[in-house]
């Protein structure tokens, strides 16, 4: 039987391009380990757009790809 | 004895009533919609954008940066007098700025977008075909879309019809600071379009936001004119006030051009 890799232990990722290691269970563990939490600010895995209520029950996996966007100035 | 001529108590206001620039769900007293990029500073951004008197403000979205996740400009941005604008900026496909509108809404926004489907990396100048169809898809969807486009006359048509509630033709392109390059195609865009006109980029200073407004148009969109200038609080007052200038001489109307000398002195009667 495969054993799924989830909360074994720290999984290496990257963060807007940036790579992590990170022991974060969920998208929403990881938003608070950075302290990113209480920031408005959207979230893609692998490309894919995270919803705010589904950050909680979203899992990390190995070699995810995770984006954290925000607003910055522009005009 | 002092017989110099005293001023008035209080300078009088216009004389001639003007409503507010109205699109969607929106109603803004000023006419000018300001930027948030290339300030030296967020402090002299939110000064800046204070003098300006704007009640509108373009943002862009982008990753945050891992090395300094504190530096959040919405600490700068007065939301309470101010609506957020989020724009599509260094998008260069359809698809590109559809998923920067879907984005915005996870950041608590309205449907509202600053659609700007870049064509040419060079010159920066907007995709025409490409923002056609962002409007077309985004209006289709609810949203509230300002298209950013050239100052041809077709296209502001066709997006006019393809659903944007405003039309913004640049004046010339973006951050050049060149002003109002096209006139005779802003008037006519003005005058055949039902939704309001926004120029859009090019502005360089506060005499380009006096000249585009008394072209008629609805409002100006100005961010490098204000943020690269040398006092940017001093420049969004000047903007301000002359973005307020034109558009009262339009309304006022001027006067005809003549080719010859016409005295505005009596020429009789020594």
């Amino acid at each position: 039987m495969e054993q799924v890799k989830t909360m074994s232990g720290p999984l290496a990722i990257s963060v807007n391009d940036e790579p992590k290691t990170t022991s974060a269970g969920s998208l929403g563990g990881l938003l608070e380990e950075l302290g990113l939490h209480e920031r408005r600010c959207a979230t893609m895995v692998n490309g894919e757009i995270v919803r705010r209520p589904d950050r909680g029950a979203t899992a990390l996996r190995e070699g995810d790809k995770i984006e954290i966007i925000a607003m910055v100035g522009g005009g | 004895m002092n017989d110099a001529p005293q001023p008035l108590p209080t300078s009088p206001d216009s004389t001639i009533a003007d409503g507010p620039l109205e699109f969607g769900p929106y109603s803004l007293h000023s006419r000018m919609i300001v930027g948030t990029g290339k300030f030296p500073d967020f402090p002299t951004m939110q000064a800046a954008h204070r003098a300006s008197a704007s009640q509108m403000v373009t943002v862009a979205l982008r990753r945050v940066d891992m090395k300094n996740p504190a530096n959040n400009i919405l600490n700068f941005i007065d939301t309470q007098r101010m609506h957020i604008l989020p724009n599509t900026a260094g998008c260069y496909t359809v698809d590109d700025a559809l998923k920067i509108a879907e984005l915005t809404l996870e950041l608590e926004l309205p449907k509202l977008i600053k659609i700007e489907v870049i064509g040419d990396e060079k010159t920066l100048m907007p995709c025409p075909i490409g923002t056609l169809e962002a409007t077309r898809r985004l209006a289709g969807e609810g949203w509230t879309v300002m298209a950013y486009c050239s100052d041809d006359i077709v296209l502001c048509q066709r997006l006019e019809q393809a659903g944007a509630a405003v039309v913004m033709p640049l004046g010339s392109p973006i951050g050049s600071g060149r002003g109002i390059l096209n006139p005779g195609n802003i008037r006519i865009i003005k005058e055949l379009l039902s939704v309001p006109v926004v120029v859009d980029a090019g502005v360089g200073t506060a005499s380009d936001c006096a000249l585009a407004m008394e072209l008629g148009i609805d409002g100006i969109l100005l961010n490098t004119a204000i943020a690269k200038s040398g006092n940017p609080v001093a420049m969004a007052a000047a903007c301000r006030d002359a973005t307020r200038a034109g558009r009262t001489a339009f309304l006022a109307g001027r006067m005809e051009k003549r080719a010859y000398a016409s005295a505005s002195s009596p020429m009789k009667d020594f």
